[in-house]
């Protein structure tokens, strides 16, 4: 299968997924790609993503596992035609390669999503190692007494073949939203894993 | 009738007083938002034409650096209100040019009260000296196989974006890509980070 939005070779199960999508009648499909959207355009709701499906699996008679794996298998066109800038033919072609006929609806959404995406960093980068020290201001030139605890943070990041260090200064509360946030992240990953 | 005359006269000595009170306050603002609040609009030109436009420029220098560097005493030592009071007094007590007068002391006294922790604000993010985090956004992206560079990613892949910069700076932005393993291991540092802060925070 010749493919836009991803080089990598597809599991089975991934063709399979796509054929079941068929089998929804079409009010049925339209609320599917609503939720999907939904999520796409806010993907940190992740709990509120799988919310949804469960609720949906209920009303129509379905199971929720096989519907999030299938869902899993729909997300993975969209954001890899986003990582790659596909357009609306692109993606077009791909859902009649896998089987499934390309909705205006999906198509619609999918341009509204790219408007979004325009403008976002595609560079992405490892990180190697996080190293970290903190202290606590008690003086500075500008103002005699102070009491400010500040998080100093090295982020070593590998870019292409070299690494690179990233240095940020936190304040307590600019730490403790960074680990909520990664905590969040976490367990949106184990949702999908 | 005199008595007319006289309520007539003072009622104007009370709104030539106000409208000093008011310049002086203007004055003491607009000090504060071109040393503290980076407004590069604010010119030492602009006070003068805008609050002072009949003064003398030397005079006007003088109000000026006075009231500058009187801030600039109070801000260092971030003075809370038994210490700026015993600062003005001692101040309007002085006699000659180093001297203030009480009606100076009032606006002083007014202008703290309502920008003080503006100001300590301003003088604690200048001490910054690395890029702060200014924002932080993720998604989690799926992948269907393994990567071709051979770094097996078949699993979910979290990607963070962190907006950094300076006070007065435009932003950075820098991606970073995790997969499970990396996120456990940044959160176990985390983690250890935060049992620092819990030792020697909390226990001071």
């Amino acid at each position: 299968m010749q493919l836009h939005f991803t080089k990598d070779v597809l599991p089975d199960s991934v063709g399979t997924d796509f054929q079941n999508l068929n089998k929804l009648n079409e009010q049925q499909f339209h609320h599917l790609i609503e939720i999907l959207f939904q999520f796409l355009l806010e993907p940190k709701e992740t709990e509120r993503f799988m919310q949804q499906l469960t609720e949906f699996a209920g009303e129509h008679g379905m199971s929720a596992g096989p519907l999030r794996n299938l869902m899993k298998s729909v997300l993975l066109v969209p954001q890899g035609a986003l990582k790659k800038n596909l357009t609306g033919e692109q993606i077009k072609e791909d859902l009649l390669t896998l089987g499934t006929h390309p909705s205006p609806l999906c198509l619609r959404h999918y341009a509204a999503l790219t408007r979004l995406a325009v403008g976002q960093t595609l560079m992405v980068n490892q990180l190697v190692d996080m190293e970290w020290k903190f202290g606590v201001t008690v003086g500075t030139s500008e103002i005699q007494k102070l009491g400010t605890v500040f998080l100093q943070l090295k982020l070593v990041v590998r870019k292409g073949n070299s690494t690179e260090n990233v240095y940020m200064e936190l304040t307590l509360p600019q730490f403790y939203n960074f680990l909520h946030e990664m905590e969040r992240a976490k367990a949106s990953m184990e949702c999908f894993s | 009738m005199p008595c007319c005359t006289a309520i007539h006269v003072t009622t104007r000595a009370n709104m030539a007083e106000v409208d000093a009170m008011k310049s002086l306050s203007s004055l003491l603002n607009g000090i504060a938002q071109k040393v503290y609040y980076n407004n590069s609009e604010i010119t030492e030109e602009l006070l003068k034409s805008e609050l002072y436009p009949e003064m003398s420029p030397d005079e006007f220098t003088a109000l000026h650096d006075k009231m500058k560097g009187l801030l600039k005493s109070i801000a260092t030592a971030d003075m809370d209100h038994a210490q700026l009071e015993a600062f003005l007094t001692a101040k309007t007590k002085k006699q000659g040019g180093g001297g203030l007068s009480a009606e100076q002391a009032a606006a002083l006294s007014r202008f703290w009260k309502s920008q003080r922790v503006r100001v300590k604000e301003s003088l604690v993010a200048h001490s910054r000296w690395e890029p702060s985090l200014r924002g932080l956004s993720w998604r989690v992206d799926l992948q269907a196989a393994a990567s071709r560079r051979g770094t097996a990613h078949s699993g979910p892949v979290a990607l963070v974006e962190l907006e950094l910069g300076r006070t007065g700076q435009d932003s950075e932005f820098v991606c970073l890509e995790f997969d499970e393993t990396k996120v456990n291991q940044v959160l176990k540092k985390m983690a250890d980070i935060q049992e620092s802060i819990d030792r020697i925070v909390h226990s001071t």
